[in-house]
């Protein structure tokens, strides 16, 4: 079978210093880092703060450009999940959906006959009508998390995501997960929960200072 | 995607996060949309003061005169005021979704249009109100206001472009504007300063598109076609360039944004 997505020795580094009184300075953030993934399979990856994780996803989603080493994508879709990052406070939720839904890809005629769908798996209720700058942190988790299912990507990149929302919201996002590994959907997780990879993930790593191990 | 699917999807978008935009920015402030029309009233009223009332500068028709100069002025001035940092503000966006950059500092155009048209309509109905009966030579008008769109475009993608990798740029921003303004003609008719530097001034982008709106509204000089093709001609091949040096930046610039 064919990798959807494949890493060749992908190095990345990052400026964090250098004006025109200092030198410049810089940061490994991924050193050498070699990974392929299948469809159908859910990676995890372990990581503590500042390990490279999240890095990581923004390479995967192609997001950012690798400094050195080679990234292919044999045409997969991806979504990066995280807690609602780019959605505009002052917008309500169903404006936001719209928005983000098209920002990942969708047309307007796409995200719109999808809103109903997203109101009702987001929980939201009317709070799906309320502007988000109301929302709480788990909240915001959801409704991220239920627009990015509905864009239905060949990879999910999910951060941390399903450590956030309440008890029931966890085991509906952890049901939906599942049932997109059997639509051979694949999945990557980060977390530096050790408990959350075991349970979901099937292949594992350990990334640390940048460098990729499998546990 | 195919190339055309995706050439609707952009324009889609851009149409649509510009009306959301919109929506959101109104929606902080109590007078929400009256801001449109307030604030270059407002602006105005400023210069008015100044130049009319203290220092008794203005002459016949000075009011219509200063309106002319400053709406089509404004509007080229928030445009890249605005573009300037959207590709920087949205960091948050880039480095999460996979999407290019040229849709911030392009929405922040296509707000700041939308913002202007009831403006103009004001203008046009200001300077009928105050006795210049509209002529055939008003439909001189539509070209000028795509040549500043254009223009417009050009500023401000390159702006946008320039400061995420020297963010410095962004203080030469407001200077350079205010820099631009004085040069422009907005306030004073450039026919007196030295003939001498009449041709330079004019060399100027704004400086020339403000002489155009003036001479059309006052129907004082008719529009020179051969000079009005050549601005044309020059600003479309800057879009292009300006275009595909956008194509070319497009998986440099979200990197930029958080370094």
């Amino acid at each position: 079978m064919q990798p959807l997505i494949e890493l060749k020795d992908v190095s990345l580094q990052y400026k964090i210093k250098g004006n025109i009184f200092t030198k410049n300075k810089y940061y490994d953030a991924l050193k050498n880092i070699n990974l392929k993934i299948y469809p159908g399979e859910t990676i995890g990856i372990i990581g503590k703060n500042g390990s490279g994780k999240s890095s990581l996803l923004k390479i995967l989603s192609g997001v950012i450009q690798p400094t050195s080493g080679e990234i292919i994508n044999h045409g997969a879709s991806t979504s990066l999940l995280t807690i609602g990052a780019g959605f505009d406070n002052n917008l309500n939720g169903r404006d936001n959906v719209i928005l983000n839904g098209m920002l990942q890809g969708l047309k307007s005629q796409e995200i719109k006959s999808k809103l109903n769908e997203i109101h009702d798996y987001s929980g939201l209720g009317d709070f799906f009508f309320k502007p988000v700058r109301i929302y709480s942190t788990g909240m915001r988790a959801r409704l991220g998390f239920s627009i990015s299912i509905h864009i239905n990507p060949d990879v999910f990149l999910i951060d941390e995501i399903i450590s956030v929302g309440d008890q029931d919201f966890k085991q509906k996002s952890k049901k939906t997960i599942y049932d997109k590994l059997k639509l051979l959907k694949s999945i990557v997780l980060v977390s530096h929960s050790t408990r959350l990879i075991n349970e979901m993930c099937d292949k594992k790593y350990q990334i640390k200072d940048g460098i990729l191990k499998s546990i | 995607m195919k190339s055309k699917q995706k050439f609707y999807w952009l324009i889609d978008l851009i149409w649509t996060k510009s009306l959301l935009n919109l929506k959101s920015e109104a929606s902080r402030n109590v007078l929400s949309y009256v801001w449109w029309i307030l604030e270059p009233f407002l602006y105005m009223l400023v210069f008015y003061v100044v130049f009319e009332m203290l220092l008794n500068r203005g002459g016949e028709n000075y009011t219509t005169f200063l309106i002319i100069g400053l709406i089509p002025w404004m509007w080229f001035m928030k445009s890249v005021s605005g573009s300037s940092s959207s590709i920087i503000n949205s960091h948050a966006l880039i480095t999460q979704i996979k999407i290019h950059p040229v849709i911030f500092p392009l929405t922040i155009v296509v707000q700041t249009l939308v913002k202007q048209i009831p403006v103009f309509i004001l203008l046009i109905g200001f300077v009928w109100l105050q006795g210049f009966e509209p002529t055939t030579n008003w439909f001189w008008l539509i070209p000028i206001t795509i040549l500043e769109l254009i223009i417009i475009v050009i500023f401000s993608l390159v702006v946008a472009a320039l400061i995420p990798f020297v963010r410095d740029l962004n203080y030469l921003v407001p200077t350079g504007l205010t820099f631009l303004m004085f040069m422009s003609g907005t306030f004073y008719d450039y026919k007196n300063i030295g003939e001498q530097w009449q041709d330079v001034f004019l060399m100027n982008p704004m400086a020339y598109l403000i002489k155009c709106y003036r001479d059309i509204f006052f129907n004082t000089e008719a529009i020179n076609t051969y000079n009005l093709s050549v601005w044309f001609l020059i600003s479309i091949t800057l879009l292009i360039m300006t275009l595909h040096l956008f194509r070319k930046l497009g998986s440099i610039l979200p990197k930029l944004t958080i370094q």
